[in-house]
């Protein structure tokens, strides 16, 4: 049931899974979907990305934006476990690698739940901006779905002024970034400062763009 | 609770927002708050921007006023809209200059410890919380062609009531504005609140209930994908809040 006494079949599961409507406290809210390779060969960055993403969700929590940002955190290696869209501060900054990479599984279901979750808030009367990014240090070695479908459902998250972000770690997830579609690809070196930043990069540009009155989409990172 | 929805009719249309409103809480004072609403007339060019100076002159002049009562306040609102007209009104001065940016309401709400005092140019509504959360709407002054106070100023305009003069400076100081007053005492309602006429829309339709409840708790976020939800659940027949809304409670 919502707030407004109108019961609406169906949405109770989402909201389930997301924050529901009524527990927002702005009319306006920025999705941020972050999916976060967790392949084995992340194996020797384990600690430092534990770090990097305590960093990540305090700088967010500390934002004057804090309320309008909801993350999406989705953990791809062998599994692809994708979680709501929640508040900041119920972001799980754990990480452990392990495993292979399911890239376009990771875009093609992610996409699917950003879809969904923002069809329901906008019927709700909520005014909602996108972003949807990947940190990733490969290739893709696991997925159930091709490349073509992957690349074909970037264009709709771009067609629909939905930001795309694609951090290589190294660089060698650049040329696949590109070839995906991503439009705003940024490759960091494959060090542990270097990771830090990359993760920083994300938290100043998903707030810059929740301060922006339309998706930054082709201005995404902010250095 | 401050909302300030731009109507679906200046969205469909490219029409600006045209309603302005702010509260102040005053320190030092015998007035707790002052909530004043502006709104711009619809078939005006710019309203919103002669609304938006006003709002901010009125504003600062608030911030440095002490020991105010409610005549001093609506005398400041007067004395502030004259600042405004003295800075647009010269010799080479074109009437239309008013029409075009200077034709809004004002609506103040002014709370002291014991009452609400309600003073009024133009339409707009006023919202009643009982003691027992019953929320009731009055509309005021509805009309097509409210008194705009920029009219004194306009002697070709169909408006306007006074003898004509070719000697606009010599009018300013000189003009009555009339006021429309009101006062509640506080034991009689829990809260009264001022809105803007785009209000109207929701006054006997199914979504009054609704409305009524998220406005006792005082949700505004709620309030505001409300509206929005309305709007486009309306969207076939052109939204639901066709005209620019503001609340203040």
């Amino acid at each position: 049931m919502q707030s407004n006494g109108i019961k609406v079949d169906g949405m109770d599961e989402i909201d389930a899974q997301n924050t529901p409507v009524d527990d927002l406290e702005t009319e306006d809210v920025n999705l941020f979907f972050l999916g976060i390779d967790q392949s084995g060969s992340m194996d020797m960055f384990q600690s430092e990305m534990r770090k990097a993403l305590v960093d990540f969700k305090r700088a967010i929590e500390n934002s004057k934006e804090a309320q309008k940002i909801l993350v999406a955190r989705a953990n791809f290696s062998t599994r692809l476990a994708i979680g709501g869209y929640k508040k900041i501060g119920e972001l799980d900054v754990d990480y452990q690698s392990n495993g292979m990479t399911v890239l376009y599984d990771t875009i093609i279901e992610g996409t699917d739940k950003l879809f969904v979750y923002m069809e329901h808030l906008k019927q709700q009367g909520v005014r909602v901006k996108a972003a949807f990014a990947l940190f990733s240090d490969g290739l893709d070695t696991a997925s159930n779905h091709t490349c073509y479908a992957a690349k074909d459902t970037v264009k709709k998250l771009n067609d629909r002024e939905i930001v795309t972000a694609f951090i290589s770690f190294g660089p060698e997830a650049m040329q696949e970034a590109n070839d995906l579609g991503f439009k705003n690809v940024l490759e960091v070196g494959r060090t542990d400062s270097e990771l830090r930043r990359a993760l920083n990069v994300l938290s100043k540009s998903a707030i810059s763009n929740s301060k922006s009155v339309v998706n930054k989409t082709g201005d995404f990172f902010e250095q | 609770m401050f909302i300030n929805k731009m109507g679906t009719y200046h969205s469909s249309y490219g029409i600006n927002n045209q309603d302005v409103g702010f509260t102040i809480e005053m320190k030092d004072s015998n007035v707790n708050r002052v909530s004043v609403i502006l709104d711009g007339c619809s078939e005006a060019l710019h309203p919103d921007v002669g609304a938006g100076v006003f709002a901010l002159l009125f504003k600062s002049m608030l911030q440095e006023m002490e020991h105010v009562s409610f005549d001093k306040i609506v005398n400041a609102a007067i004395g502030c809209f004259r600042h405004v007209m003295e800075n647009v009104i010269n010799d080479e001065f074109d009437p239309s200059i008013l029409e075009d940016y200077m034709l809004f309401t004002l609506f103040i709400l002014v709370e002291d410890d014991t009452s609400w005092r309600v003073a009024i140019i133009g339409d707009g509504c006023l919202i009643f919380q009982g003691n027992e959360n019953k929320i009731s709407i009055l509309p005021i002054n509805h009309s097509e062609t409210p008194p705009y106070m920029a009219y004194q100023y306009i002697p070709t305009c169909k408006a306007y009531t006074d003898e004509p003069s070719d000697v606009f400076m010599s009018m300013l100081g000189s003009l009555t504005f009339t006021f429309n007053k009101m006062f509640y005492k506080k034991n009689d309602f829990k809260a009264i609140g001022i809105a803007s006429d785009g209000l109207m829309a929701i006054i006997g339709s199914n979504e009054e209930e609704i409305f009524k409840q998220l406005l006792v708790a005082r949700n505004e976020a709620g309030m505001k994908r409300f509206i929005n939800k309305l709007n486009l659940e309306n969207n076939e027949r052109g939204g639901f809040f066709k005209d620019d809304v503001t609340v203040i409670i």
